[in-house]
């Protein structure tokens, strides 16, 4: 009886060990094992959506990527810091300054730590190569902030109270063959910190 | 002493396996959620078309908020599915084909297609499927899986219009 009830505790705590773990590692690891590659803040894997992806890198993309498209496709590039490192809150001005990326289409997403789109009273959720205004040189400025300010605004949905950990999404379209070849070489947006509510 | 040591080994032995069973089985779990609910978005061998995503979306994690999908939850157990779909002009279209374990087997888009309409034989990998017209035949390395229909919305004029076009997608058994 004794030995039965030693056993049942060890087996639940493993399981509570193994499937905590995986837990972890599902929503709290990024990218970076193989394939992993990092351009400034931001992160991505070559193996997305490919039969190829290694179990972890499978394993987070259908938690936070569900359906996401191979690199012959699509490049996801995400970036939960700034270019410092900082995690990025929803209570901070951050500007995001980015050049032409050789891409039929681009688009930056801010999605909340849920990995869903945050509610926000501009109703605005995104910044695309479509929508996004340019400086004389082609590159753009675009502000997240809670009230962005500028053409190019993605608002963070901040009211009051702690701010909120966030990330970006950056998606780059049937990239051109020779940009997708190196991933690591291409120039990605920097997100700088402002001021904090 | 030595007791303590055998339990805690064995604790963790176990945990290692059960992690990495955990680990191998996320993606089947997800994606068979995903399916298993096709009945909330008109079923499975058909196909239903998302409204636009904003901050109340819940059904796929990290939505695009400028592409409209349109989702064919399939099971080719029973045989293969008719694919077709028009063509929009100048704006980014693709169909993407998903398995049961989220890896994406086929995907094309508006640049490959000359045409202003696809169409497409999708059937279990190894069948020897009837064409549909000499339709391309997509193999699917799994019975079930998601074949996904993007559409960019270029601009909030252009929405009716897109809407109306990628809403002729069908997919249906053969």
């Amino acid at each position: 009886m004794k030995l039965a009830l030693k056993l049942g505790a060890a087996f639940l705590v493993s399981v509570f060990l193994g499937l905590g773990s995986v837990y972890w590692f599902v929503e709290k690891s990024d990218l970076s094992g193989t394939g992993g590659i990092a351009v400034g803040p931001w992160t991505t894997n070559e193996k997305i959506g490919d039969v190829d992806a290694a179990p972890y890198t499978r394993a987070i993309v259908a938690r936070r990527g569900l359906l996401a498209l191979n690199k012959r496709e699509t490049v996801y590039f995400n970036a939960e810091a700034d270019s410092s490192g900082t995690p990025l809150v929803s209570n901070c001005r951050y500007t995001v300054t980015g050049k032409p990326i050789p891409t039929g289409w681009w688009s930056i997403t801010l999605y909340g730590a849920d990995h869903y789109l945050v509610d926000n009273p501009q109703g605005i959720f995104s910044q695309a190569k479509n929508t996004v205004t340019r400086n004389a040189d082609q590159g753009y400025v675009i502000q997240v902030a809670s009230a962005p300010e500028g053409p190019n605004g993605i608002p963070t949905g901040y009211s009051d109270g702690e701010g909120e950990r966030f990330s970006l999404t950056l998606r780059l379209y049937n990239l051109e063959e020779n940009a997708a070849e190196d991933l690591s070489a291409l120039v990605l947006p920097s997100i700088e910190k402002g001021d904090c509510q | 002493m030595r007791q303590t040591f055998v339990w805690s080994a064995a604790i963790l032995t176990l945990a290692v396996i059960i992690h990495i069973i955990g680990i191998f089985a996320v993606p089947n779990v997800i994606m068979g959620t995903l399916i298993s609910r096709a009945g909330d978005v008109g079923g499975v061998n058909t196909i239903a078309h998302g409204k636009r995503a904003d901050a109340t979306s819940r059904q796929i994690v990290r939505p695009s908020p400028d592409l409209v999908y349109s989702m064919c939850v399939f099971d080719l157990s029973e045989g293969p599915l008719a694919l077709s779909a028009p063509v929009p002009a100048d704006t980014y279209w693709s169909l993407s084909a998903f398995d049961d374990n989220t890896n994406n087997f086929f995907v094309v888009n508006d640049r490959q297609i000359s045409t202003d309409h696809v169409e497409f034989v999708l059937a279990r990998d190894g069948y020897q499927a009837p064409t549909l017209g000499g339709a391309p035949v997509i193999l699917s390395p799994s019975d079930t899986g998601v074949v996904l229909f993007r559409t960019l919305i270029q601009s909030e004029d252009q929405f009716e219009a897109l809407n109306q076009i990628r809403q002729q997608a069908t997919c249906a058994p053969l």
